[in-house]
């Protein structure tokens, strides 16, 4: 056999068996069993003696041995013996004769029985990055050649690409813990909101969560207490994570519970905040709004425990008034006693809002923020939608200003009107997917709706017939929109109001399609058209506003 | 729920909420009866302009043959309708007794 011959069987055979710890690897082994495969592989296929794997720890900056049931397993410093020199070199050291090599150090370098002859020691590096050794002793026939160096160098890139990928899904595995965590976090966090907003004769009351991707700390709370008290909470828990949403959710406990107890205000909140100094880790602390509304003198007394600016729209001006906070953060120092309560009145036609600094914060992409100024801009042209839309108008308001900014802070606001004369109460809204299959919940919804509220049963169908065929002809008319259609419904003395709102649309203005002649011969008759006539005609009003993309047609029914 | 059913006499039944996702049903249905006569909605709670749709389109294909629909125990609000639209001019509507 000539040396070419053998250099080519050896090139197959190691070929062959690196492909077998290539396949091994795509395999869902685990990282030591992988480790002592490609030991072995390396071993038989450089017709070794021995060979073993050393993996580096960065933070203690040494070498664990692997394949060993040793506990702890060997360590070595980067000092130590050609295992070492091959790490801080991360270069392929081959030792045709280790007795004569200073650098060769028995307790490191394999030498189990003081009769260690030559040596290849390979560093796994993987981007700069030094990850490991590969170590193989004592071949059969004689020196490792250089051709050996090129397959322990092929093994060791193999090693390389596994340690790494197990390590990547070990972390992928961790955050997915995390986040399962946090979602739950988030759930228990989301379980303490209220689930509808009490009903408080005179006033029209919207609160809502929107969490940003990560948990925050916001929450917010409605309680009724008897029937003229309305106890009001807005919080927001200093960072972000789970931390702040056990914080936020503590809270609200806390002050549940202290309401139950019949507490005074200002006695809830001196005993909360008390506590919470003692709970909170240091450097956290709450934000907080708690007030109560007095639906009999219409009064809200409250603490603003560096919680604002809050809003007061004042409806008989139309002015903005902004409060700001009457003392420091809830959980931020201890009071023997707290101030007061402030109090603000609240007439007819007025709006408290209070608004975490998500919105004022939310920033566009130029960096420019949000800030109250927004916020009165959308409260003073939408004011008479009633809370629940005016609510849902400021969310909108505050994504369009964002733009493509990703939402940086969880986001919640309480609004609470006063209803003016003729203002409607609280409207219902919910979206329907894009499909005449949504018909069926829509009718059930507009049931509800009037059954809740004992309106003349006589009134279903025609209202049932006008939102089918708005909600119909914004499915047809529309195929390339994809967001649901909102619909909400609203009563006041006696005017239903019906509003339904397609976004991201062209305008279509319902108002203004043709009028068909009902008087024709049926040869003359078309079978389309005739529906929006109807809705026409059996509406009481019916008006079209677009703006930002949105269509929205709003219907009213006057109430026999 | 939306049915529609042909009964013995051979009048067509309707019954139920006959709106715009119930409309390929009742025109499938009605297309397949060869000369309709009687549409009984006396079970029929509503109606939307899709299926006003449908019945003026089962109208026209029998009027070609010269005869026509007779809607029978038509309920108040879908006789309002049937009002606004002008199907009482030409379809013959019979109320439904009080």
């Amino acid at each position: 056999m000539d040396a070419t011959t053998k250099t080519t069987e050896l090139r197959a055979e190691a070929l062959l068996q690196i492909l077998g710890v290539t396949r091994k690897l795509a395999a869902p082994f685990d990282l030591a069993t992988v480790l002592a495969e490609i030991g072995e592989a390396a071993r038989s296929v450089l017709h070794a003696e021995r060979a073993t794997i050393w993996l580096y720890e960065p933070e203690g900056q040494r070498l664990v041995l692997t394949g060993t049931t040793d506990v702890p397993p060997p360590q070595a410093t980067l000092e130590q013996g050609i295992l070492g020199a091959t790490a801080r070199l991360r270069e392929v050291i081959n030792v045709p004769d280790c007795r004569v090599d200073a650098r060769f150090d028995p307790a490191v370098d394999l030498d189990q029985d003081n009769d260690v002859r030559c040596m290849l020691s390979v560093p796994f590096v993987e981007q700069n990055t030094l990850v490991g050794v590969l170590q193989v002793v004592d071949r059969v026939d004689g020196p490792f050649t250089a051709e050996d160096e090129r397959i322990a160098e092929t093994l060791a890139t193999q090693c390389v690409v596994f340690i790494q990928r197990e390590r990547m899904t070990r972390s992928l595995m961790h955050a997915d813990k995390l986040d399962r965590e946090i979602k739950l976090a988030r759930e228990i966090q989301m379980s303490t909101l209220p689930a509808t907003m009490p009903r408080v004769p005179g006033y029209d009351l919207a609160g809502q969560f929107c969490p940003a991707d990560a948990t925050g700390g916001d929450t917010f709370d409605l309680v009724a207490l008897d029937d003229h008290r309305l106890f009001v909470l807005l919080g927001d828990a200093s960072g972000h994570g789970i931390g702040p949403a056990l914080s936020s959710t503590q809270l609200t406990a806390m002050l549940r519970v202290s309401l139950r107890l019949g507490a005074e205000l200002s006695a809830i909140f001196t005993q909360v905040n008390n506590q919470l100094v003692e709970d909170l880790p240091e450097e956290h602390f709450v934000t907080a709004f708690l007030g109560v509304l007095d639906t009999d003198g219409h009064e809200v007394r409250y603490h603003a425990a560096g919680q604002g600016p809050l809003l007061h729209f004042h409806g008989a001006t139309g002015e903005c008034e902004w409060l700001d906070p009457t003392t420091f953060p809830m959980g931020f120092m201890k009071y023997p006693a707290v101030e007061p309560p402030r109090a603000l009145t609240l007439a007819p036609g007025d709006i408290l809002g209070l608004i975490s600094d998500g919105v004022f914060e939310a920033q566009d992409s130029a960096g420019k923020m949000f800030g109250p100024a927004g916020v009165a801009d959308v409260v003073r042209l939408y004011r008479h939608l009633g809370m629940t839309e005016l609510l849902a108008r400021i969310l909108d308001a505050v994504r369009d200003f964002a733009g493509t900014e990703p939402q940086a802070d969880d986001i919640t606001i309480v609004l609470i009107g006063r209803q003016g004369e003729g203002v409607a109460d609280t409207p219902v809204r919910r979206y329907f997917r894009r499909s005449y299959d949504s018909l069926e919940g829509i009718f059930q919804f507009v049931e509800d709706f009037l059954a809740g509220r004992s309106i003349d049963a006589a009134l279903r169908e025609p209202v049932c017939f006008i939102v089918e065929e708005l909600f119909t002809n914004m499915v047809k008319y529309n195929p390339e929109a994809t967001r649901d259609i909102a619909l909400s419904m609203g009563q006041s003395n006696a005017t239903l109001t019906v509003r339904l709102t397609d976004f991201d649309v062209a305008p279509f203005d319902v108002t203004r399609a043709p009028q068909v002649d009902v008087t024709k011969p049926l040869e003359e008759r078309a079978i389309g058209g005739l529906g929006l006539h109807l809705v026409r005609q059996m509406a009481d009003t019916i008006r079209y506003e677009y703006a930002d993309g949105r269509s929205t047609i709003t219907f009213t029914k006057t109430l026999g | 729920m939306f049915e529609i059913r042909l009964t013995d006499s051979g009048d067509v039944v309707m019954a139920g909420r006959l709106d715009a996702a119930q409309c390929d049903k009742a025109l499938k249905f009605l297309d397949g009866v060869a000369e309709p006569r009687v549409v009984d909605l006396g079970g029929l709670e509503y109606i939307s302009s899709a299926g006003l749709g449908v019945l003026l389109k089962t109208q026209k294909r029998v009027m070609a043959s010269g005869k026509g629909l007779k809607l029978v125990n038509v309920n108040r609000h879908i006789q309002d309708i049937f009002r606004y639209a002008g199907f009482d001019r030409i379809f013959e509507v019979v109320k439904a007794a009080e």
